[in-house]
């Protein structure tokens, strides 16, 4: 079973999710935006590790979820056929050095080259201005170029940035993961960092970061609170082994996925995910409903 | 007799002041040569005559002016007035480089120092001869109105540092004028942007200069060093308050420039950029209720459009964080519609979208003003600190005008 993307090539579709969304909404589920995923069927990344290896052998049996308090019954998607849909946010702002530049190129290059086939990427450039170079694509040499191409130049608008990651990100239909770079704090956005983290909770994307440099206020809670990683680097010529970890590790991750039974309200519902055994568990710590859900 | 003795003694006072005889001291030469000058120039050019009075050294000119400033005319003051602005300006706008004797700013660009600036000594002059006119009978007005231009010219340029000076002296001298209060405001609320705290607190992190570096760094180290300790005396509140594990430096400049902003706003209630700035300071420091109230009122009257895109977007955060998620789109669409594109406002819109449950609007509103296709717009966000309205030229011409 597959389906075009937008350039032509085809990627395999999520079958157990949309198998669940369809028992539920009474329509096709299976590649839609986290956003409108979140009243019906809820998917969870959801990263294990014993002893800082991965563990990779769990059913959903394992997965304990509790929505809010209440107990929910997991589903385990199978992640090793699932495309990633991965946005790259990478700061070009003043405060990077021409040679940090560099090595942030190769970075991003590097994540490029280890994208694999139904993978899409989509790149977020920043400064004080924005830019969506490209959004999702797996046009792979494009790619390549164009994050090679001149930066915007100047301040850090990082909380619009990750703003717009996390928006593009929530907006793809497959399996959304945004790497962030940046090298210091926010010093030019409109945006407020409550603004980013309550835009973390409603559309759901994980968010990894790397980070060299300054103290980052927002970063690390934002990476924590949509179960992604972060990660603080002392050189730019170590960010490429970081990206190339981040993305390795969550195509380790689970997708477990479940149907919100008993915790009908809207808005936010604080998850927790623990599997049997023990062992660090990294997931993202909620959901956000626009509507509330029918009793079940 | 008596007549013709007083004609007499007013003809000699004129030789004496325009043909120097060799009884003449070299202070009163060089005097003699500067009201020279003082009297070609043109004001608003660098003409000849501006161009040889910047080669006196402030220093030179300290031996006289005094005495100028008890003897001379005020018309021919302010004229001095307006050519020693003209050279600093123009000093300022080439980056020229005075030899010796300057002190050294840093350049600041994302948190970071890009570079140091000696800087330029004309200013002096002008603070000098600014306050001396200001004693003079009825000159307290246009010398208000000098610090109001130039204020608003400093401020333009973004330079802080001889902002901070030039403010010390207009306040000393015009403590209740309401826009010289406002430029104080909107200079503590810079103190406290991330791009000036990043910029001291990468500096505090690294406080010992790296070993092994050329000479040439070691001497850009050094200046970075002596303007973080020339910034960290300017902002001495928060300084000792931080030493201290009180509230963080950058909050108590922002509540030194809410104390501004609320002085500006009691002297001159009708000065609307105030209640922008002051609603701004509130919603940084979270009383997100009181910026809502300040700023509605300037919205209510007819801005320009800076201004007007200011408190659109300032009024859409602080309803945004308030949970009045229609209030804060209105807002951030006013403000769209007064710069279409502009990238702060747009987000906002798009952010609101999403609170509303309208995602796919919230991306079609994102990719359409930072998208692969969309064109680059200007955004007033980002000169936020540097407008003042009306704008600086507009205040100096005037001032020129009324100093001829």
């Amino acid at each position: 079973m597959s389906r075009a993307t937008p350039t032509g090539r085809p990627r395999p579709v999520l079958p157990v999710v949309c198998m669940a969304a369809v028992l539920l909404a009474g329509a096709p589920r299976a590649q839609q935006p986290l956003f409108k995923a979140a009243v019906d069927s809820v998917r969870v990344d959801v990263e294990v590790r014993r002893g800082g290896r991965p563990v990779t052998d769990l059913t959903a049996a394992d997965f304990q979820i509790l929505d809010d308090g209440v107990p929910q019954r997991a589903e385990l998607v199978s992640t090793t056929t699932l495309p990633l849909n991965v946005v790259l946010a990478l700061d070009g702002s003043a405060s990077l050095a021409a040679r940090e530049r560099e090595h942030l190129v190769a970075a991003g290059r590097g994540v490029v080259d280890a994208l694999r086939p139904g993978d899409t990427a989509a790149l977020v450039a920043f400064s004080d201005r924005v830019a969506i170079q490209t959004r999702f694509t797996d046009d792979l040499p494009r790619l390549r170029s164009l994050i090679g191409a001149p930066m915007p130049f100047g301040d850090t608008a990082l909380n619009e940035a990750a703003y717009v990651s996390m928006l593009l990100g929530a907006s793809a239909t497959g399996r959304p993961l945004v790497i962030l770079f940046s090298n210091g704090n926010d010093t030019a956005s409109l945006l407020s960092e409550t603004a980013v983290m309550d835009t973390a909770r409603r559309t759901g994307a994980v968010v990894c970061v790397v980070t060299v440099g300054a103290e980052s206020t927002v970063l690390p809670k934002l990476a924590d609170l949509t179960g992604g990683v972060f990660v603080k680097e002392g050189s730019l010529d170590r960010v490429a082994a970081r990206f190339g970890e981040i993305l390795e590790r969550f195509r380790q991750r689970y997708l477990v996925s479940f149907t919100p039974i008993r915790t009908g309200k809207a808005g936010w519902h604080r998850l927790s995910v623990k599997v049997k055994g023990g062992g660090e568990v990294r997931a993202r710590a909620g959901y956000w409903a626009e509507t509330p859900s029918p009793a079940r | 007799m008596a007549t013709l003795h007083r004609v007499g003694t007013a003809l000699v006072a004129f030789m004496v002041m325009a043909i120097p005889s060799a009884a003449q001291s070299p202070s009163e030469t060089l005097m003699l040569d500067w009201l020279a000058l003082v009297r070609s120039h043109e004001a608003g050019t660098m003409d000849d005559a501006s161009a040889s009075a910047s080669e006196l050294s402030p220093d030179q000119i300290d031996i006289f002016l005094p005495r100028a400033l008890e003897s001379i005319d005020v018309p021919t003051l302010k004229r001095a007035l307006s050519m020693h602005t003209d050279i600093a300006l123009a000093q300022q706008a080439t980056l020229a480089r005075p030899a010796v004797g300057s002190r050294t700013a840093v350049v600041l660009l994302d948190g970071l120092a890009i570079d140091d600036i000696p800087r330029a000594q004309p200013w002096r002059i002008c603070w000098k001869l600014a306050t001396g006119l200001a004693t003079r009978r009825d000159q307290g007005p246009a010398i208000a109105a000098w610090f109001r231009a130039t204020g608003a010219v400093l401020q333009q340029l973004g330079d802080c540092d001889l902002l901070a000076y030039h403010l010390d002296a207009g306040l000393s001298l015009f403590a209740r004028d309401a826009v010289i209060a406002l430029y104080a405001g909107t200079l503590h609320q810079t103190f406290a942007d991330a791009r000036v705290q990043a910029f001291i607190a990468r500096r505090q992190a690294a406080p010992t200069m790296p070993s092994g570096i050329s000479p040439l760094a070691q001497s850009k180290w050094a200046a970075f060093e002596q303007a973080r300790r020339d910034l960290d005396r300017r902002m001495r509140v928060g300084r000792d308050a931080a030493t201290r594990n009180e509230p963080q430096a950058a909050d108590i400049e922002l509540g030194l420039a809410r104390d501004f902003f609320r002085r500006a706003l009691q002297l001159d209630p009708s000065l609307h950029e105030t209640r922008i700035r002051l609603a701004h300071v509130m919603s940084d420091l979270g009383n997100h209720e009181e910026a809502v109230a300040t700023v509605k009122p300037a919205l209510a009257t007819t801005l320009g459009p800076f201004l007007e895109f200011y408190a659109a977007v300032i009024l859409g955060r602080s309803e945004e964080h308030l949970g009045h998620y229609a209030a804060a789109g209105d807002a951030y669409a006013r403000a769209a519609a007064r710069f279409p594109g502009a990238q702060s406002a747009e987000l906002g819109r798009s952010r609101i979208a999403l609170t509303q449950g309208r995602a796919d609007d919230a991306v079609a509103i994102a990719v359409g003003v930072v998208g692969p296709e969309s064109p680059e717009h200007a955004d007033p966000w980002s000169s936020y600190f540097r407008v003042h309205d009306p704008d600086a030229g507009a205040l100096l011409a005037a001032w020129r005008e009324g100093a001829k």
